[in-house]
């Protein structure tokens, strides 16, 4: 009975926090989204004076958002497929097999976390004009890969050390392919591993500025590029507003999608038990 | 700071691929000047502020040339600054014009970067400036927007015979209004010009002052640490004035330029005000140059002198209430009464503003 009550009183608790955390910040940018132009809301008016959706259209129609959108969301999938594909092997190999340095080897892979953002984007963005690669598209997606491969090394190096080698021997047994082996022994293990992998890098390149903006501006631009201008010398709280909803409402829907596709990990796969 | 320097070491030790068009550019007459940038026929001009204002200005040069002007969004001109470097390799970049602060010009050497000294080539030459802020740009780039820095205040909760004039005043005043005051001190100069002056006038460094080496800055020190639970650090220039029209400041450090802007485009309360107090506050302003391998180096140049005209002077005088970068422009509609501008001091002399603040964030406000 005191266990219910106690557990009811720390659900509401947990309600209450998350309202205050999530829901009245969300709420307020609408609210200073609403905001009319030309009529501001200021100190001491408790509520702004006229609300429209004047302003949405404003951004929507002057400002290069939908260009920038579809800019980065046909870039950051393919960014995330290209970097787990590329650390695939390095990641099976940190994760599966013993060789001298290997301590070494995985440091170096992090090297490029190492180094501040605009200073990799300026000597990344000078190497590829040297290289002849002007196709901004290209530039950008190589650089993202380049910069976030450490992040997809290490979570798959986990995911394939968690493999369990009586599964594999299991399925050679019983004679199946090595596309079959993979398919029972190592796919349901990774599976959590390259969807983790693939979000972070997704989100990484999607909110990632310096090299996409030296690489890319003015022509093909990007999320960041039109947030940064807007959170930058030239902030206005609505203007803000209106850039920052429209911008997390389809990263929410992936979080969400993407966790109801984490969740399918299997316990039985690690212990080999069930 | 560090990235100051790599900018700055980059930039020095960045290999120059000078074009040679620019060359037989600075040799031609004006008329064709302006010939062959109609022959262009367009320009991409980075400015990190106003965008939208200055997209619907320069309209106007559209319509006079034939020229189509791009203005992309921007963060900061530090990240303009490091695509040019970034593209020097490039036989054009597309940066044709950019706009920077005048004390860039202390950072980084001009004549590596930007194309020139192409000022003298423009008309009434002698009427525009290419010294700003402490900065020498030697020609290669031209003043297009004066800015003055000041305290902006809400005259409903501050009357005028309450405005601070000294450090004394303000240090009461601040202290009669706890939390009332905000200033930054990155993301903008308006909070660094204030703790500047602040720093001149404690340490008694007036104006025709001779200083030989920065003084010992602790007094300055202990008098904002005495002092910082009566002040506000705020995040940026823009957060000092969001946050002062949402009640939370009465007074704050700012640009005149920038909260003028805000209040003609309905952003901000109309009713706010700017004043410069007699211990000083920082004027100066922003030029506009030409990357030495602009795609279209004409047209820019064309801009440029379009930008730095007495008429569009006026108009940005009357739009933003700047203070005009061309002598023969009208000053009439500034924010700051004319009076106050007489209490403008410099940021580079005679105390380097770059010996001050950097030492002021690291003892006072990140210690």
């Amino acid at each position: 009975m005191m266990l219910a009550r106690l557990n009811t009183l720390l659900a509401g608790l947990l309600a209450a926090v998350l309202v205050l955390w999530l829901l009245v910040p969300f709420a307020m940018a609408l609210l200073w989204s609403l905001v009319d132009p030309g009529t501001p809301w200021s100190y001491p008016d408790v509520l702004p004076p006229a609300l429209s959706f004047q302003r949405w259209v404003l951004m929507w129609e002057t400002t290069t958002l939908s260009t920038a959108m579809l800019n980065s969301y046909t870039l950051a999938p393919v960014a995330a497929i290209t970097a787990i594909l590329l650390a695939a092997p390095t990641a099976y190999a940190f994760g599966r097999i013993d060789f001298p340095g290997k301590g070494i080897a995985q440091v170096v892979t992090l090297t490029p976390l190492v180094l501040p953002g605009f200073v990799t984007a300026v000597f990344f963005a000078s190497i590829l004009v040297s290289f002849g690669v002007y196709s901004r598209y290209g530039a950008i997606l190589l650089g993202h890969v380049v910069l976030f491969i450490p992040y997809a090394v290490r979570i798959l190096t986990v995911s394939f050390a968690q493999v369990n080698q009586e599964v594999i021997n299991a399925a050679r047994d019983l004679g199946a392919s090595p596309l079959g082996v993979f398919r029972a022994a190592f796919w349901p293990v990774l599976k959590p591993g390259v969807l983790a992998s693939f979000l972070i890098v997704f989100i990484l390149s999607i909110e990632e500025f310096a090299l996409a903006f030296i690489v890319g501006s003015p022509s093909f631009t990007t999320i960041p590029t039109i947030l940064f201008s807007y959170l930058g010398y030239d902030f206005i709280r609505p203007n803000a507003a209106v850039v920052a909803l429209i911008l997390v409402v389809p990263n929410v829907m992936l979080m969400l999608f993407l966790e109801r596709l984490l969740q399918s990990a299997n316990p039985a796969n690690l212990s080999g038990k069930g | 700071m560090l990235h100051k320097l790599i900018l700055g070491t980059t930039a020095a030790l960045a290999l120059a691929t000078a074009a040679q068009a620019d060359e037989a550019l600075l040799s031609m007459n004006w008329d064709d000047i302006v010939a062959q940038a109609r022959e262009e026929g367009q320009v991409t001009w980075y400015v990190w502020y106003f965008e939208p204002e200055f997209r619907a200005i320069v309209a106007d040069f559209e319509a006079e040339y034939g020229i189509t002007v791009t203005i992309p969004d921007v963060n900061a001109a530090d990240d303009v600054l490091n695509k040019i470097i970034a593209e020097q390799g490039l036989d054009a970049t597309e940066v044709d014009l950019i706009a920077m602060g005048g004390a860039t010009a202390l950072r980084i050497d001009p004549t590596e970067l930007f194309m020139g000294p192409f000022l003298p080539v423009l008309p009434e030459a002698e009427a525009r400036r290419d010294k700003i802020e402490g900065g020498d740009w030697q020609g290669h780039a031209v003043q297009f927007w004066g800015n003055q820095t000041g305290i902006g205040y809400d005259p409903d909760r501050v009357t005028e015979a309450e405005l601070p004039q000294t450090i004394e005043q303000l240090e009461a005043w601040m202290a009669g209004n706890p939390g009332m005051f905000g200033f930054n001190f990155e993301n903008g100069g308006s909070g660094p010009s204030l703790i500047h002056n602040v720093a001149r006038n404690i340490l008694g460094v007036t104006m025709d002052s001779t200083v030989t080496e920065t003084p010992d800055l602790q007094p300055v020190y202990d008098w904002f640490i005495a002092n910082e639970d009566n002040y506000v650090i705020t995040a940026s220039n823009a957060d000092s004035i969001t946050r002062m029209n949402a009640g939370e400041f009465s007074m704050i450090a700012v640009w005149e330029d920038h909260i003028g802007g805000l209040i003609r485009r309905g952003e901000v309360a109309d009713r706010f005000k700017v004043y410069v107090p007699e211990f000083g506050m920082n004027g100066g302003g922003n030029v506009v140059a030409i990357p030495r391998n602009a795609a279209n180096p004409a047209a820019a140049m064309v801009l440029a002198e379009w930008l730095s005209s007495a008429a569009i002077q006026t108009r940005f005088n009357a739009e933003f209430g700047t203070a005009p970068a061309n002598a023969g422009a009208d000053a009439s509609f500034a924010l700051i009464p004319t009076e106050d501008r007489a209490n403008q001091t410099v940021w580079g002399a005679p105390l380097p503003s770059g010996d001050v603040v950097p030492a002021m964030i690291e003892n006072v406000f990140q210690r």
